[in-house]
């Protein structure tokens, strides 16, 4: 038997499931090796460790402490609700109307909308600004005529005014 | 109040009954979480876990098998997961060490003591736990609840939801891989 052989047969040998030739080859080895011998002490003394463990006993206030555990998560489970519904939904539901808003009153204004009030002076079909503004068109007209129109057309008139004379 | 009595009371959410029922079974959850976890404060934290799942899926328990069993897999279960997620944040720390964070670097080392006439006993039982940290899930369980807990086959079979002669297989090659892990560890310490 080989140093490889016997580490690995260690466990088996000190269960007895060794056959009686194994076993006496087993033994030879033990006897000639002394780092397997060693090895052999050290592993045995580990193996014998497999026994039952000294038994931890009744826990006082074990009880309490479950119960405060539970408590404790019940509580992190209802924080952890009420931040989902307040950060993941009502907040975005708040910023989404907002926006809705803001966007409504800006089509409104853009799309100059009579003022519904009552009370407002321009909330009867007021047409007297057609009138105001007819009275001033012909003027507006002029003061949209270019000035150089008018340069050019004086400077015409001058210069048929010396072809005359 | 025997046991169903109990588990019918605490299914109607009676608090009474739910205390009677963890004075009564806590000591067994938490030794099957240290025996697991290997750690006391781990398993307070783990057992505690168990109970808070009982309350919450008492419904769920048929009555087919013993609530010790029924324990007992509950137990198991939440003290490899914990092992599990354990691992992958042991495994996050190291990164943080490779790339320079050394405020973890404290969660990685192991910090047992090791102190005067306990030091060979300490040195085979941190052997011991470094091999069985490194077997596989089932075999851990098999081997942990045959060794620590004393159960017997035909029990782990039960809790394992396995035939009694996998069991016998599972612990089988258990004690050869803590053989070969034990091994390992002396010839490399």
């Amino acid at each position: 038997m080989n140093c490889k052989d016997f580490k690995y047969d260690i466990a088996k040998y000190l269960d007895g499931e060794l056959n009686s030739e194994k076993s006496i080859q087993f033994m030879d080895h033990l006897k000639k090796c002394s780092s397997c011998n060693l090895i052999f002490e050290k592993t045995r003394n580990t193996l014998a460790e497999l026994k039952p463990r000294e038994r931890i006993p009744e826990q006082a206030f074990y009880y309490t402490r479950l119960k405060q555990r539970m408590e404790n998560q019940k509580e992190l489970q209802e924080s952890i609700i009420h931040q989902v519904l307040t950060k993941k939904l009502i907040q975005p539901l708040v910023y989404l109307a907002s926006i809705i808003i803001a966007v409504y009153i800006g089509i409104l204004i853009g799309s100059g909308t009579t003022n519904t009030n009552q009370y407002s002076e321009t909330t009867q079909k007021d047409t007297s600004f057609v009138n105001t503004y007819a009275k001033y068109q012909y003027v507006n007209e002029i003061e949209i005529e270019s000035v150089e129109k008018n340069f050019l057309s004086d400077n015409v008139e001058e210069k048929a005014n010396t072809i005359q004379k | 109040m025997n046991d169903n009595e109990l588990l019918e009371k605490i299914a109607q959410k009676d608090e009474q009954a739910f205390r009677i029922f963890v004075e009564k079974y806590h000591p067994l959850v938490l030794n099957v979480c240290n025996n697991i976890l290997n750690n006391y404060d781990d398993s307070m934290d783990i057992s505690q876990e168990v109970f808070i799942k009982i309350y919450e899926t008492i419904d769920k328990f048929r009555g087919e098998s013993k609530i010790s069993t029924w324990l007992y897999r509950i137990a198991v279960n939440k003290s490899l997961n914990y092992l599990r997620s354990k691992k992958h944040q042991k495994w996050f720390s190291s990164l943080d060490v490779i790339f320079g964070d050394e405020s973890k670097k404290q969660d990685i080392a192991d910090n047992t003591p090791i102190i005067g006439d306990q030091i060979e006993t300490d040195e085979n039982k941190k052997a011991l736990q470094h091999a069985i940290n490194r077997l596989p899930d089932k075999q851990k369980t098999a081997i942990t609840l045959n060794s620590f807990e004393e159960l017997p086959y035909k029990e782990i079979a039960e809790i394992m939801m396995i035939s009694v002669t996998e069991v016998g297989v599972l612990i089988n090659r258990a004690k050869q891989n803590l053989n070969k892990y034990i091994v390992n560890y002396y010839e490399k310490n």
